[in-house]
């Protein structure tokens, strides 16, 4: 059991009591399986989904030339990119360049290894888990910046000036989304956040946990860079930002390590609103109530399967719920990405945290929760609150921008003139 | 001014088109298939080139809207054209052509030139002995079938016309160029037996028949008995 559980981190043997007699060995054939064949395998394929589906919402087929339903692409796509020839402009920072992609995958894959896939399955189990991943998931900007920057090109710079601005901006409201989890569960860990949920259902059935659900969905979008915010890599704007002038398998990073940071926080949304592997309402915390227990390794397979198995089926209907956000909505300008950054998720994530305090002291600090109560208090908040900000936000939108256009453009023609 | 409402509708109609595509049209069902369609897909199972299914599709079309081109394709109609043909007539071999030189005068990128056959005598005949396109200088304007008198040049649909090499195979010939009349009237059946063409077939038959005999100073011999010209065209008097 220890083999399935053991698998990402290094921090584990500071925690580990009983290591194995060759743990290195172990160590280093699960790295290689999970690091080198199962999430390049899970990046690949949401690749392949993401180009069906997007070929579906354009009324294509999308890929099914290599292999059947085009499912052997990937790896061909992989082929080519590893045998492509590696350039790197003269006048780049040589080793800065060759560290960004991979100071932006680390990032991505440090995310992973505290998500509870199942009972048993975080690979660690730090107490302050959710500090841990916001800190690693903003190393991303970090490496975006030095891969723009390395660069030597003015779009990219652009394009790393952009994401250092929206990856900074959307930070702070994923990061006060998570906080009414933080009120709930007591607890920074991402287990025991698990084991609430299993416990008192999912943290999204409450009109707070739906209001921070939606909220760190778009700032979960913003912070991958996907369409509507992808403004980094806007490629009729600025070619492809950040990673204009990548090539090769240094490219190939990027694209492994933006899919792999669509399913990190898939992950993280399902692990902490939906209830990770559980079922929802009428059979609150289910596979875990009728099959948890045993301490076999047949029981815990019996387990972990569904657990594993549901977890995966929310995280797909995640990523295909941002697939078909992507298929909709145009790109926003930049003065509309911070505003509604700022001016609109902000304020709203800051009032969520007081209306989910609301429904801590309604439902669950009383030792019999009140339910009615809590929706009859706390929804028309929500409401409310949706509705003041929105039309708080509209009304400062109106003013703006068009003073902004109309005198610099006066103050141009007047230059232009003189 | 609403709330969002755009927003909602918007992931509506995307959504319908995106579940549209598995319930209406051939995506519903995996009967149509290019290559890659089938859960397995074997290359003998595929069809001969020039033999692929051909898909009909209009306005009304729901769902999926791919021809997944190599594997099935697009039908072609009568008046869409590509590069010209010659016709011979295949009752008697005669090429239709009288090298008028009328194309080659109204082409408007002058793509075409040919030279007049010789008799056995040095006297010109009323035929081709060489008769060149540039097909990279085509334009498929078709002026050319439009102005032949003796509807001796018309419009092809084979658009399938890609070269490794340009210098020598896209200049075309007569030999790439002749086409039997047969050929014509199968993929042209509308205008091929309208009465236009009919009429305009018998009259120029006579005429021509008439004029090449003359030339060739055989007197009254039936024309049956001409030898093919699509033959004179192929080892050319020196
Ligand atoms: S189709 Fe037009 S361009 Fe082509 S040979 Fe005829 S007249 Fe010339
Ligand atoms: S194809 Fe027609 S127009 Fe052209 S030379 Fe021959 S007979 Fe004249």
């Amino acid at each position: 059991m220890n083999v399935a559980c053991d698998w990402a981190f290094p921090l584990v043997w500071a925690q580990q009591s009983e290591l194995d007699s060759i743990p290195w060995l172990k160590w280093i054939i699960v790295l290689a399986v999970v690091f080198f064949g199962i999430f390049p395998g899970i990046v690949a394929y949401t690749v392949w989904g993401e180009r069906k589906v997007a070929a579906r919402f354009q009324d294509r087929i999308g890929p099914n030339r290599v292999g059947p339903l085009g499912l052997l692409q990937p790896i061909a796509d992989a082929i080519k990119l590893i045998t492509k020839e590696d350039l790197v402009p003269r006048s780049a920072d040589r080793w800065v360049h060759l560290i960004a992609p991979v100071l932006i995958l680390v990032s991505a894959f440090l995310v992973l290894p505290v998500i509870p896939f199942g009972v048993g399955l975080a690979a660690v189990n730090p107490p302050s888990g959710l500090i841990y991943l916001i800190a690693v998931s903003s190393l991303s900007a970090l490496g975006i910046f030095l891969a723009g920057w390395s660069s030597r090109n003015k779009y990219s710079l652009l394009g790393a000036m952009r994401a250092v601005a929206q990856l900074v901006s959307y930070e702070v409201p994923q990061v006060l989304s998570i906080v009414p989890i933080i009120l709930w569960a007591g607890s920074l860990s991402m287990v025991t956040i698990f084991d609430k949920q299993v416990l008192y259902g999912w943290f999204l059935f409450s009109p707070p946990g739906m209001l921070a659900f939606v909220t760190l969905t778009i700032a979960n979008i913003a912070e991958v860079n996907r369409t509507p915010f992808d403004l980094p890599e806007a490629e009729s704007e600025i070619i492809a930002g950040y990673h204009t002038e990548y090539s090769g398998m240094r490219f190939g990073l990027f694209f492994l390590a933006e899919y792999l940071s669509v399913f990190a926080v898939s992950c993280l949304g399902t692990a902490i609103f939906l209830g990770g592997g559980t079922l929802p309402w009428p059979l609150t915390g289910e596979p875990v109530v009728t099959l948890g227990g045993g301490e076999t390794l047949f029981a815990m397979l019996l387990l972990n399967l569904p657990l594993i198995g549901i977890f995966m089926a929310k995280v797909s209907l995640y990523i295909f719920l941002m697939f078909w956000i992507r298929a909709t909505l145009p790109r926003l300008r930049v003065d509309q990405l911070m505003a509604f950054a700022w001016k609109f998720m902000v304020p709203l994530c800051i009032i969520n945290i007081f209306i989910s305090a609301v429904w801590y002291e309604c439902v669950i600090r009383p030792s019999k929760p009140n339910y009615l109560l809590g929706w009859g208090v706390t929804l028309p908040l929500v409401v409310v609150s949706i509705i003041g900000v929105l039309a708080l936000y509209r009304s400062s939108m109106k003013a703006e921008p068009v003073e902004l256009t109309t005198g610099s453009r006066r103050r141009s023609v007047v230059r232009s003139v003189s | 001014m609403g709330y969002g409402r755009g927003l909602i509708v918007g992931h509506w109609v995307t959504l319908r088109r995106f579940l549209r595509t598995f319930l209406v049209g051939h995506g519903r069902t995996m009967k149509r298939r290019g290559g890659g369609y089938q859960p397995l897909d074997f290359w003998f199972g595929k069809k001969v080139r020039g033999d692929e299914p051909t898909i009909q599709q209009d306005a009304t079309t729901e769902g999926l809207f791919t021809v997944e081109y190599p594997d099935e394709r697009l039908p072609v109609y009568e008046r869409f054209r590509v590069l010209p043909m010659l016709v011979y007539d295949d009752v008697d071999g005669n090429v239709r052509c009288t090298s008028c030189n009328i194309c080659a005068k109204v082409c408007p990128p002058q793509c075409i030139w040919m030279t007049h056959a010789q008799g056995p005598d040095g006297k010109p005949v009323p035929l081709p002995a060489d008769f060149y396109i540039d097909m990279d200088v085509c334009m498929n304007c078709g002026l050319c079938a439009e102005y032949c008198p003796f509807d001796a040049i018309k419009m092809d649909h084979n658009f399938e016309l890609s070269n490794y090499e340009r210098h020598q195979t896209h200049i075309f010939s007569l030999q790439d160029l002749l086409v039997s009349s047969e050929f014509y009237a199968k993929t042209h059946p509308d205008a091929y037996d309208s009465a236009d063409e009919v009429t305009e077939r018998n009259k120029v038959a006579k005429k021509k028949d008439q004029r090449l005999q003359k030339a060739l100073g055989l007197g009254a011999k039936p024309a049956s008995t001409v030898r093919p010209v699509a033959k004179v065209a192929a080892a050319p008097p020196a």
